[in-house]
């Protein structure tokens, strides 16, 4: 396992290599969501990691630009720069495994993201949409972002100062980032009920869709002020890819 | 941000530690504050080393910019950092942990004197770390999870109520349990031994705040908004009177933050004051590396050790 920065050397993104201990059967990149869910989910992202080298697979972990400890502001998040920056870590992942073909999970956003990055890739052989945000408009008025807001040049969302710009991206953010695109396999893997019966998740050929219900990880739950591991969700998923 | 290199840090007995060290950029960038000092930023509760809403990120490279090397890291089992295996308890190996932190960094010749930054657990740790290792100079501490009250403090959380005029219309109904409150409040504040009797908390704390005055390590104390039993801004100073505080400490109160400064003004608030605190160190500290003094010895006590897990939250009774 090691963590490393990549990218441009003025604009390095922070990633961290999960290895297994013998030769490798895979390679998956994890695409986390942001915000403060992306610092809740932190805890469940590292947790899958380590049970998929476990399995054999190199996995990668990565912040986007403006986020973690990547480069940039937060003011700085772009989704298209997001979908790059995934394109990017991708070919860290190839490069660090040896491997052509790889997985994509992506977490909230970050399943959006995921799916948006496999049409800009070549080799995605299967992708997990994880509990994916299908309605960014709704998202954000559940965080208190109204329209107003983005007529200002910054806006407070989630714990995160951020351009009005991103905001309106983040409006626009529906159910139809989540396309198949050319991956061989999807997984559509949901944990909370109520996303189940509400959002318009993508189905047809190819795409598998499941409820599992378990703590939303990227939740702060309060008696461990973080967000709790969905161990069922997780195996789910490295069992789904093994 | 400009002029400022991150390096990925991997150190501790056998690698198991990750961490990210902003270093000033090259020469040209500005002088560097003093040759010697970093600061030092620990996890706050379990959330990995980017901190609550990226806070450590950007006050390590705010610090960086402006000539100070920062390392944030994760303890051991949090975050990217693996825990180190041994026989140690969950204590024992955050100590293990924060002082390879502050080894890595001297043995690359990045500094030997240390100022240590930590929000909840993290000010807890900070402290722990400056009683038991003499190269910590100064500690930046928000929202410690010990609190010592005051009679003042017990008054003031009494008095609160009278100033909501709901709490009135409620007593005139009788629908305010204003004495089953008293009653649990002194109990609390007996429990604490806060009040008349000193605890062996008390006690203890005493003896290492008084070891850290002598050894002049500064503390920058920082309580935000809810506050939890800390109701006033002298009231550490008035816990500990026969402490000489108020020469090596600097409090200063966030009225409108939450514990985990979710707003972007608090956010610049918290930098401006830390960035603040660590220049006037950095001066004060200068040519004076040899006179650091010889750390207590501190006791590793569970009961009075922070639990890892554990971020704590102002306690919302502070404001009924």
């Amino acid at each position: 396992m090691s963590a490393f920065y990549f990218g441009s050397p003025q604009r390095q993104l922070f990633g961290y290599l999960h290895t297994p201990q013998g030769s490798a059967t895979g390679g998956v990149l994890l695409c986390p969501p942001w915000g403060a869910e992306y610092q809740y989910a932190h805890r469940a992202l590292h947790f899958l990691a380590k049970r998929l080298s476990g399995r054999g697979f190199v996995v990668l972990r990565f912040d986007y630009s403006g986020t973690g400890d990547s480069w940039g502001d937060s003011t700085d998040a772009d989704l298209s720069q997001w979908v790059d920056d995934t394109t990017l870590a991708a070919g860290e992942l190839r490069a660090a495994s040896g491997l052509d073909r790889l997985d994509l999970v992506g977490l909230r956003v970050g399943a959006g993201i995921a799916a948006q990055a496999v049409a800009k890739l070549d080799g995605v052989r299967r992708l997990v949409v994880w509990d994916p945000i299908t309605d960014g408009d709704r998202w954000l008025n559940g965080h208190g972002v109204a329209d107003a807001d983005q007529d200002e040049a910054t806006v407070e969302v989630s714990g995160s100062l951020v351009s009005s710009d991103f905001v309106r991206q983040y409006r626009s953010i529906g159910g139809n980032m989540l396309d198949r695109g050319t991956v061989d396999k999807m997984l559509v893997l949901v944990t909370q009920r109520d996303a189940w019966n509400r959002d318009i998740l993508p189905e047809g050929g190819g795409v598998e869709r499941e409820l599992i219900e378990q703590p939303a990880s990227w939740v702060e739950e309060e008696s461990i002020w973080t967000g709790q591991i969905p161990v069922d969700a997780v195996g789910r998923i490295v069992e789904w890819l093994t | 941000m400009a002029h400022v290199k991150e390096t990925v840090l991997n150190f501790g007995p056998a690698g198991e530690l990750v961490g990210i060290l902003s270093r000033p950029g090259e020469a040209g960038d500005g002088p560097s504050k003093s040759a010697d000092l970093a600061v030092v930023i620990l996890n706050a509760g379990v959330l990995h080393r980017v901190g609550p809403n990226r806070m450590h990120v950007r006050l390590a490279r705010s610090l960086a910019a402006q000539g100070t090397p920062c390392l944030r890291f994760d303890l051991p089992g949090i975050g990217d950092s693996r825990a180190l295996g041994g026989k140690e308890g969950m204590l024992e190996e955050n100590v293990i942990g924060m002082r390879a932190a502050l080894d890595v960094l001297e043995r690359r010749g990045v500094a030997d004197r240390f100022l240590v930054f930590g929000l909840c657990s993290g000010a807890d740790h900070a402290f722990i770390l400056a009683c038991v290792d003499p190269r910590v100079i100064g500690i930046a501490i928000v929202d410690p999870t010990r609190t010592f009250p005051t009679r003042k403090a017990l008054l003031l959380k009494l008095l609160g109520p009278a100033r909501r005029p709901e709490v009135w219309l409620r007593l005139i109904t009788g629908r305010y349990r204003l004495f089953s409150k008293w009653r649990d409040s002194f109990r609390s504040g007996r429990a604490k031994g806060g009040l008349t009797s000193p605890s062996q908390e008390l006690r203890r704390a005493r003896e290492e705040l008084s070891k850290l005055v002598e050894r002049d390590v500064k503390i920058c104390y920082l309580i935000t908004g809810g506050r939890g039993e800390y109701r006033y801004r002298e009231q550490l100073f008035d816990a500990f009177p026969e402490v000489d505080l108020r020469r090596t400490t600097r409090i200063e109160i966030f009225p409108n933050a939450a514990h985990t400064f979710p707003r972007e003004a608090d956010r610049l608030a918290l930098e401006a004051v830390v960035g603040e605190w660590v220049d006037e160190t950095a001066r004060c500290q200068t040519g004076s590396s040899d006179e650091v003094g010889e750390a207590a010895e501190l006791e590793l006590d569970r009961e009075a050790a922070p639990a890892g897990g554990e971020v704590r939250r102002p306690d919302p009774s502070a404001s009924w």
